[in-house]
């Protein structure tokens, strides 16, 4: 199991487009990948529904969990994204 | 749902009957059913919810490639979200789980799972995230409407006569229409002359629009009439009803297979005024039925038809399409209309903004003339198809003289350009006007020294003129292309023409209107230009008038002070030509 903690710098936080890269990116790697918020735990990163109910908002403190042959890939490339601007494309 | 018998008026937007069993495409959320599965059948109706989200997965796939395409990649995005939601983990495995443990059917343990979702999403604080409700609420409802039996794709199920009811079709989705099941279609919103209309019009499918309501008031499955001539639907008729209209139904069959053996016949008055029948077209496989019908040419291409569904069309698609028409059609002549962008019409297809009026605001020459890459490709592609016969060049909404000017020297820069890079073309193209706006008409004495020809568009004029938008069901009642006003501009332009020794075509809808064809042959229009199907109608009109009278009506129509008295006195007047053209029915409809 690899973990990071991420602080949201998006804008407008983990909304739908956001929210829809970023599932995009977790199911192409074969980890289970979950993510935490406050009271909200380890809801599914391969679910848009999930990631969307996090609610995740700009300085939100987010807990990524990675588990299984590709875990610490995934936790690298999907902290990158988690604390990114997304390309841009708020 | 309401079982009684209905009928349901709107407006007549394509002509004929049908007669068949209703399809609602899209109707209202249909009810859920709370039947239990059997436990040997769970496997199966497991696979049923996969692949409804799957079938509905396509679909976004493709309105996310139409949208990209026609708004941008951004807009586009949405229906990402959209195609993440129906791939979601809790979504698929909330609702097979509810299927296994409770016996549910598919739609009932989607439907349950999805209001558990909606219920977290409307907590949610962020109000960005607490629109997707609204992106959750869609994909609820096509999944839904897809385990009922399906949107339009649920018509490869259909086995019987269909007549298809929607709030709305997409041009694209019209154009879909061209099924052999398929015989007619009614719609809650639109106009007749909405692009729908318009196609449904040259695949001579019975259409009704405008009935606000139809859609939500039948079900699949439901015995219903389109009458395409009367504006009305009959859901769920009465015997006598249906035995009514299937005498109708006969006769129009038998009165089409009459006419198409006198199609050779020459459309000269009986006074021998010789008038030439043109057919409009939107489609390049048009063509087939038009000249099968008779068409000395044909009085307008559409070309934004080419844009539907794809991107812009390039100079070798659009010389490919033209030429096949032109060819066709040798050795009469082909007038093509130059894009006819903005208005109501695939605006996204340039990159306009949006606007309060569009009709008022950046369409037609207005665009060509601003997009001159755009419009230099469409007049080069023109003067290239005009080699395999005789096209011609006709400019839309044409609102001054310096429009035409302009264009005309883009179209001589266009002819040097091919001459230098030694590309085959046709050099003496003729460049026609269309009259659709009242300063062209006003001014027509002016634009007659710069056209070849004009062309009247009484669709636009007519709704310029009387401050109409026919499409407003509320204000429909005021368009009127026999209002004395719109005469009156028509007598100037055919006038102006006729000094000017230059030919008066139309290629509005009103020609069709055999009232509007008696009077404008009487003043002065020789060429009428309607649909492919709509000619044999016309030829028997011809041929059984008299254009002494004709004119003798005309001059007295502009006189009179309503449309209604200038229908009144033609009817009377004509009754004969009239019947020829139109026979009436036997008896009244119910």
């Amino acid at each position: 199991m690899i973990e990071k903690r991420i602080t949201v710098t998006n804008v407008l936080g983990i909304h739908a487009r956001p929210a829809t890269l970023l599932v995009q990116a977790a199911s192409r790697f074969e980890s289970d990948i979950f993510l935490s918020k406050g009271d909200v735990s380890r809801i599914n990163g391969k679910s848009i529904m999930g990631v969307m109910m996090l609610a995740a908002e700009k300085g939100a403190q987010v807990l990524l969990e990675a588990e299984g042959t590709d875990a610490e890939a995934a936790v690298e490339a999907l902290g990158e994204l988690l604390g990114s601007d997304f390309e841009g494309r708020i | 749902m309401n079982r009684e018998r209905l009928k349901i008026s709107g407006i007549a937007a394509a002509p004929g009957i049908a007669i068949g069993k209703a399809f609602a495409h899209r109707a209202e959320r249909p009810a859920v059913s709370l039947r239990r599965v059997p436990d040997h059948r769970i496997e199966s109706e497991i696979e049923r919810f996969h692949e409804a989200l799957f079938a509905v997965c396509e679909d976004v796939r493709r309105t996310r490639q139409r949208v990209e395409y026609e708004q941008g990649a951004d807009l586009a995005m949405i229906f990402d979200a959209q195609l993440a939601m129906l791939d979601d983990v809790q979504i698929k495995e909330g609702t097979v789980d509810s299927i296994r443990s409770g016996n549910w059917s598919a739609e009932r343990a989607f439907a349950q799972t999805m209001a558990q979702l909606r219920q977290g999403f409307e907590q949610i604080e962020n109000e960005y995230l607490r629109a997707r409700v609204g992106d959750l609420k869609d994909i609820e409802q096509q999944v839904l409407v897809q385990l009922a039996g399906g949107g339009l794709s649920g018509l490869q199920n259909t086995r019987s006569n269909t007549v298809i009811f929607a709030r709305d079709l997409l041009p694209s989705e019209a154009a879909q229409l061209g099924q052999r099941l398929v015989k007619g279609l009614v719609t809650d919103g639109g106009g007749a002359t909405s692009h729908t209309s318009i196609i449904a019009r040259s695949l001579g499918l019975p259409t009704v629009v405008a009935t606000e309501t139809a859609s939500r008031l039948v079900s699949t499955g439901d015995r219903v009439i389109v009458d395409g001539d009367q504006g009305t639907v009959h859901i769920r008729p009465d015997v006598a009803t249906l035995r009514y209209y299937r005498s109708q139904l006969r006769r129009q069959l038998r009165r089409e297979r009459e006419l198409s053996l006198r199609s050779d016949l020459p459309a000269v008055t009986r006074d021998g005024a010789e008038i030439k029948l043109l057919a409009n077209i939107d489609l390049p496989q048009e063509i087939e039925q038009a000249i099968a019908n008779g068409a000395r040419g044909v009085g307008m291409v559409r070309t934004e038809f080419l844009y539907v569904g794809h991107r812009l069309p390039s100079e070798a698609e659009q010389v490919d399409a033209y030429a096949q028409v032109v060819r066709a059609m040798a050795p009469h002549p082909v007038v093509i209309r130059t894009f006819d962008l903005g208005g109501d019409k695939l605006t996204h297809a340039v990159d306009s903004l949006p606007e309060a009026n569009p009709f008022l605001g950046w369409r037609g020459i207005r665009i060509c003339l601003d997009t001159p890459d755009l419009f230099k490709a469409q007049l080069r592609a023109i003067l290239r198809a005009g080699v395999f016969g005789d096209a011609r060049i006709l400019l839309p909404m044409i609102s001054g003289l310096d429009e035409v000017r302009r264009a005309r020297e883009m179209i001589a820069q266009v002819q040097d350009d091919l001459q230098r890079e030694g590309i085959e073309h046709q050099a003496d193209c003729q460049v026609g006007v269309m009259i659709e706006v009242p300063s062209a008409a006003i001014i027509s004495e002016q634009l007659a020294r710069e056209a070849d020809f004009f062309s009247l568009g009484t669709n636009d004029l007519v709704q310029y003129t009387l401050a109409v938008d026919r499409g407003t069901a509320r204000v429909a009642d005021l368009y009127d292309p026999l209002h004395p006003a719109v005469l009156r501009l028509i007598r100037q332009v055919t006038d102006n023409a006729e000094a000017a020794g230059i030919p008066t075509s139309i290629c509005g809808e009103m020609a069709a209107d055999p009232v509007a064809a008696v009077i404008l042959m009487g003043l002065g229009v020789h060429r009428l230009s309607v649909s492919p199907g709509q000619i044999p109608e016309l030829r028997e009109l011809v041929r059984a008038a008299d254009m002494a009278t004709a004119q003798q009506v005309a001059r007295h129509s502009l006189g009179l002070t309503s449309g209604h008295e200038v229908r009144a006195h033609v009817e009377a007047a004509m009754q004969d030509v009239l019947i020829a053209a139109r026979p009436p029915r036997h008896q009244e409809g119910p």
